[in-house]
């Protein structure tokens, strides 16, 4: 810990690497989950495989990162390692996600010696399993989710092994899509090499170890300086998941936090047993779940990489929903991961009411949509993924159709969705009344709806808090739940699932309504100019205005 | 009439208007500085205007040209003073400009407190009309003229100053925003109306809707400060005095095109500063450039590359995306009152705060106490306590020290050791940005150039340009006010561009490219010459937007040829395309299918030249020069004695060996020990880095 100003350029050094590799992968993946949603990380670890830089994409998929890597570490000794190298994994219990998102990891190498690793995850809009998308509700077996690769090295010294290639586009229904986006990580990934040589030969390897140590140190210390200024005590609350697809009966998570001076111990024991469906998070998941939210409660300003887990315990039952057993079922795992924050922030709202959040839309709505262009025959896979409300703050509204704690990504424009697939969007909008009262409001919920152009198309999704709403906070009113409607408004109109698969036709149109965001604070509290400024906005009808706040126009 | 022959610049900052006078007869620049008037910038224009002609002993009517730069559309923005807008969409569609990307902004990852910017229109402002078009253009609905109408009704009763229109696909086909046009000017009479497919005829509607609404939202804004810019101009200069505005993309336009793109306004100042670099690059045979211009608060970097500068369409501005060419600037916030503090972890940061103007730094003995990145310079000696501004401020060395000492008791470091700190933590912060700008769009900023200039640029150009392994510093004559130079020599611009939304190059029809490239050249000449440009001062340049098939992002190249587009032409285009692709992204599959996007044309009007005078060389010793030494602070040696120069005294090919310091009216360069600087033909200083790294 010599030179924490050596430390800072190289930390700037380092996140630039990131930055780059994750600016290769949008620039060049082919399918729209990559290129506009971003549903991306990308990561460079020390030869060790603990994080040293992210670029700044999906909190999520990281803190597996370290998992995963532990298993790599021990798979491939540095003998078994050569530049070019790629190693591909997907596998959801070592360290993986859902099938859905791939990570592919090379070997970073300086002046013939291994001195890192680089690393990308990337979420497929298409790895197999029984629909497009990879995204239905109800799956009982990982089986069923996709093609599950274990760690397996997919490029030799820079070329590529076709059987391997061969095995994955046997698989898959648009190949092309998905080898170009595996292909697109690799590109990332050699670029990464490419620039974390270019900083060792700037720095030399010593200068570089000593700094990237110190980095970690660094990120431990504020972690540690941050929960030491917090009131000590053991904190519990709950948050449910509606259901998991196969049963209709709510999942609970109990979030038990103890923080005890410097260092924090996150007890989820108490959260129910493993789901019959697919809403069981992995143990990378939960992970990610835990130290997003105690980064964001403690100190965001910490950099966030291995350092900062450090101070943090997770204790977790396996055979749970936050820690499952194979062969269980995955794909809809954000399903309970939002919720641990959420329960976090919860429980820790009579200790730092300041800095909590109440409930929001809680979940990364993804909707696959998958068949034939009538055109052209060919397969196509479109996945859309929206933002609801997001949570109400002690200082502020929640923000209006936005996307959630844990992940952070992007919609896909009308127009390049109505370029690339057979489906016509007619809506796109705020749903009003959908944001919780409080002094502070609930964000709004987002609608979309989708008319569907070719006959026979897969829809599969897994929603969340359409049945138990998100919740408010110190008084905050809930907010609205979320609905799928097919066809609405028509005689034949009919809600939908949360979470499942059909098969619909040419003209059918989905209605993708979110849920919203609990307020925060007594609503009669509430600024009267604010409450006039979202009713002239239409934020609000003039009957919640009156009913909520008391306020007549 | 005969005679005129003055060009004027003008460069209205926040605190000063800045006026460079050109007098090509003469070949002479003439600066002078008028303090900026915030209730009518006009005035200040004019303030600044007399106070050069003064100067140069020159009379109004010999003024040609006056040419504008000013920060009021950025002010507008950042101060959300624009027009109130009225925003007419597609049935279903208001929310969009709201809802944007739903993406959170990076610096609200792990922090639940940061938000996304406002929209410029609020949700009640939005209105909606039945109509759609299809994704290739065609019409599936018509437009509903009583929904125009009706929202044309509610805008008036609301009193709306400006509307802005978008509809999805107008980008293919601008007959519905055409004709919402037509009503909406029937039924708002003086409403300036801005339509998506004009502004910025591209694909993605919120980034298409959020130009449009910006352009808007600050035409009534300029419109009224231009139109009265221009009368007082005539009434000043005369009516035969053109008035030109400086644009974001770092061209010129005539004052009647700007009030018809406001948007187009933005950021034209640090824009004329990248227009000064490529300018000075070319004069000094330094094709490849990393301009960065370093003030009080912040620290704008452009991008010289093959002589020009660096157009994105990829912008934004205030947070707020722009999808119009735009000089590729990145602004951060570090400069000489960039506060230095130390973080929870117990790490040294700087900035993003600012001391400002007021307090400004310790030193400015104006009450401020916090340390600043100009209280470590002059703490480590690389500023002069009396040289500051030329003499006309002191600085206070042992305010500074105190602001410094405070720190580094909390530090646990010496005191030097912790202004060393600052310095080097906001070079690392302004090296980020930097890489930002190069490295993350895959360019190796080793081949390049740094060009410093802003008042606080010297002290830092050589440590910068060594940290990113540049291949030199160059400090340019005059950098106080070497923006306004970049009004002066750049042409005038207007971009063009066509939208054939991925056209696969199998199917491409050469005719047919080479028809879009004339029409838009047609419009180009007949544009550029209503502003009274010959032929043979027009320049046209074609470029195509190409992207493999499947991938979203585009690549941007010249269409090779000088003749008609042919077949030959085309596959250079798709060989040039496959190189620039590898050399960016690492691979490039032989084979992969590949679409054109966009045409464009840039069209550019050639000014007069405009000549630095040149001085003429004394031998390599720049002994007369000298006028005393004092230590200054370095990294690895601590406190050096080193030689004080004064600038104006240096002649071309004289060699400044470090440790040196070179002091001007507003600014001083700093040579350190292993490197010398070498004084160029006009006075600029290059101080090569090659090897040092």
């Amino acid at each position: 810990m010599s030179d924490l100003v050596t430390m800072q350029v190289i930390r700037y050094g380092l996140e630039q690497v990131a930055d780059e590799m994750g600016n290769t992968l949008v620039r060049t993946g082919r399918s729209t989950i990559i290129t506009e949603i971003k549903d991306i990380s990308c990561v460079v670890t020390d030869a060790r495989g603990q994080t040293v830089a992210q670029a700044h994409h999906t909190p999520s998929l990281l803190a597996g990162f370290e998992i995963t890597m532990k298993a790599l570490v021990r798979a491939y000794p540095p003998d078994r390692l050569a530049p070019g190298d790629v190693i591909v994994t997907n596998d959801p219990y070592t360290g993986g996600q859902h099938i859905m998102d791939l990570y592919a990891i090379a070997p970073a190498f300086h002046a013939g010696r291994l001195v890192g690793f680089v690393g990308n995850i990337t979420h497929h809009s298409d790895l197999g399993g029984v629909a497009a998308g990879g995204v239905a509700g109800g799956i009982r077996e990982i089986y069923l989710e996709g093609l599950r690769l274990p760690m397996v090295k997919l490029v030799k010294a820079g070329a590529e092994d076709a059987e391997l290639f061969a095995v994955i586009a046997n698989q898959i229904r648009v190949p092309e899509k998905t080898l170009g986006d595996i292909r697109a990580q690799v590109s990332s990934l050699m670029v990464g090499c490419e620039r974390l040589d270019r900083l060792y030969r700037r720095w030399g390897a010593d200068t570089m170890a000593t700094a990237q140590a110190d980095l970690l140190d660094y990120s431990e210390r504020r972690m540690r300086a941050g929960l030491k200024a917090l009131p000590s005590g053991t904190y519990v609350a709950e948050d449910f998941i509606d259901d998991d697809g196969v049963n209709d009966r709510p999942i609970r998570i109990e979030t038990r936090i103890t923080i005890a001076g410097d260092a924090v111990t996150v007890d989820l024991t108490g959260s129910d047993p493993q789901a019959e469906g697919n809403t069981n998070s992995t143990i990378a998941n939960t992970h990610a779940a835990v130290y997003y939210a105690l980064i964001a409660l403690v100190d965001p300003g910490a950099p966030p990489n291995s350092g900062c887990y450090r101070p943090i315990e997770v204790l977790t039952r396996a055979g749970s929903i936050v820690h499952p057993r194979p062969p269980g079922a995955v794909a809809a795992r954000t399903n309970a991961s939002t919720k641990i924050v959420e329960a976090m922030m919860k429980a820790l709202a009579p200790a730092i009411p300041g800095r909590v959040t109440a409930g929001s839309h809680g979940q990364i709505s993804t909707c696959g949509f998958g068949g034939r262009h009538p055109a052209t025959g060919e397969p196509f896979v479109f996945t859309d993924i929206q933002g609801g409300g997001a949570a109400a703050r002690a200082t502020k509204d929640g923000a209006d159709g936005q996307d959630c704690h844990l992940p952070r990504f992007m919609n896909t424009p009308v127009e390049v969705t109505e370029r690339q697939f057979p489906v016509r969007i007619e809506r796109y909008e705020f749903i009003a009344d959908s944001g919780g009262a409080g002094t502070w409001r609930g964000g709004l919920a987002l609608r979309r709806d989708i008319r569907l152009l070719a006959d026979r198309v897969s829809f599969a999704r897994y929603g969340d808090r359409q049945k138990i709403a998100p919740f408010g906070l110190c008084g905050g009113r809930d907010g609205a739940r979320g609905e799928f409607w097919l066809n609405p408004d028509t005689p034949g109109a009919r809600r939908l699932a949360s979470k499942g698969l059909d098969t619909l036709a040419r003209g059918d149109l989905v209605s993708i309504r979110l849920p919203g965001a609990g307020g925060y604070g007594d609503p009669a509290q509430r600024d009267r100019a604010l409450v006039r400024r979202d009713l002239e906005d239409e934020k609000i009808s003039p009957e919640a205005a009156r009913r909520e706040y008391g306020f007549d126009a | 009439m005969a005679g005129r022959r003055l060009r004027i610049a003008v460069d209205v900052g926040g605190t000063f208007t800045d006026a460079t006078l050109w007098d090509p007869a003469g070949g002479r620049l003439v600066a002078a500085k008028a303090p900026t008037t915030p209730a009518d910038r006009a005035a200040g224009v004019l303030a600044a205007v007399r106070l050069a002609l003064a100067a140069a002993g020159e009379r109004p009517e010999h003024v040609r040209e006056l040419i504008h730069g000013s920060t009021t559309g950025t002010n507008a923005l950042i101060e959300r003073t624009g027009a109130k807008v009225g925003l007419l969409t597609t049935r279903g569609f208001r929310d969009v400009l709201e809802i944007g990307r739903i993406m959170r902004p990076e610096a609200g990852l792990y922090d639940v407190t940061v938000d996304r910017p406002p929209p410029l229109v609020p949700r009640r402002l939005r209105r909606e009309a039945a109509e759609r078009l299809g994704a290739d253009g065609s019409v599936l609905v018509a437009l509903s003229e009583d929904d125009v109408e009706e929202a044309a009704r509610f805008f008036a009763r609301e009193g709306v100053e400006a509307v802005a229109v978008c509809f999805l696909f107008a980008f293919l086909n601008p007959a519905h925003e055409e004709r919402a046009a037509e009503i909406l000017a029937r039924l708002l009479p003086g409403v300036p109306v801005s339509l998506s497919a004009r502004i910025c005829p591209e694909i993605r509607e919120y980034e298409r809707t959020s130009t449009t609404v910006m352009n808007a939202y600050l035409t009534p804004v300029m419109d009224a400060y231009l139109e009265s810019l221009a009368r007082q101009v005539q009434a000043a200069l005369g009516a035969e005095a053109k008035l030109s505005v400086i644009q974001a993309n770092g061209g010129s336009t005539a004052v009647a095109q700007a009030r018809r793109r406001a948007v187009t306004t933005v950021n034209s100042g640090p824009a004329g500063g990248v227009v000064a670099a490529a300018f000075y690059g070319r004069r000094q045979g330094r094709s490849r450039l990393v301009s960065v211009d370093m003030g009080g608060t912040s620290f704008d970097i452009g991008l010289v590359e093959d002589g020009a500068t660096k157009v994105t369409t990829e912008g934004s501005f205030q947070d707020l995306p722009v999808r119009i060419p735009i000089i590729d600037l990145h602004i951060i916030g570090a400069g000489g009152g960039s506060i230095a503090w130390q973080d929870p972890g117990g790490a040294l940061a700087v900035g993003p705060r600012s001391a400002g103007a007021q307090p400004g730094p310790a030193c400015y003995g104006r009450g401020g106490t916090l340390p600043t990145v100009t209280d470590a310079n002059l703490v480590l000696g690389r500023l002069s306590a009396e040289y500051f501004n030329g003499g006309r401020m002191r600085l206070d060395v042992e305010a500074a020290r105190g602001a410094v000492a405070r720190l580094a008791e909390a530090m646990g470091l010496p005191i030097e050791e912790t202004a060393l700190g600052i310095i080097r933590v906001v070079n690392a912060n302004m090296a980020k940005g930097i890489a930002a700008v190069t490295i993350l769009r895959g360019i190796d900023v080793r081949d390049f150039a740094l060009l410093s200039f802003g008042g606080a640029g010297g002290v830092h150009a050589v440590d910068l340009a060594h940290a990113l392994a540049m291949t030199e510093a160059i400090v340019p004559p005059l950098p106080g006010t070497f923006s306004a130079v970049g009004l002066l020599v750049t042409e005038v611009r207007q971009d063009y561009v066509a939208a054939l939304g991925g056209v696969p190059t199998a199917a491409l029809d050469p005719a047919a490219i080479e028809a879009h490239y004339r029409r838009m050249e047609d419009e180009a000449r007949a544009a550029l010459a209503e502003q009274g440009f010959a032929a043979g001062a027009i320049d046209l340049v074609r470029t195509a937007d190409l992207k493999v098939k499947g991938q979203t992002y585009e690549l941007s190249l010249p269409m090779p040829g000088r003749g008609p587009v042919d077949a030959p032409a085309i596959q250079a285009l798709l060989d040039a395309f496959a190189r620039l692709y590898r050399s960016r992204y690492a691979f490039f599959f032989d084979g992969e299918p590949i679409e054109v996007v966009n045409l464009r044309v840039a069209a550019l009007g050639r000014n007069p030249p405009v000549e630095l005078a040149r001085r003429a060389p004394d031998g390599a010793d720049p002994a007369r020069a000298r006028k005393g030494e004092r230590p200054v602070y370095f990294e690895r040696q601590g406190f050096v004695r080193s030689a004080v120069y004064d600038r104006d005294r240096l002649r071309p090919q004289h060699r400044v060996a470090g440790p040196a310091v070179i002091e001007e009216e507003t600014s001083s360069t700093l040579v350190p020990p292993g490197f010398a600087a070498v004084v160029l033909d006009d006075g600029g200083l290059s101080i090569p880095i090659g090897g040092a790294a």
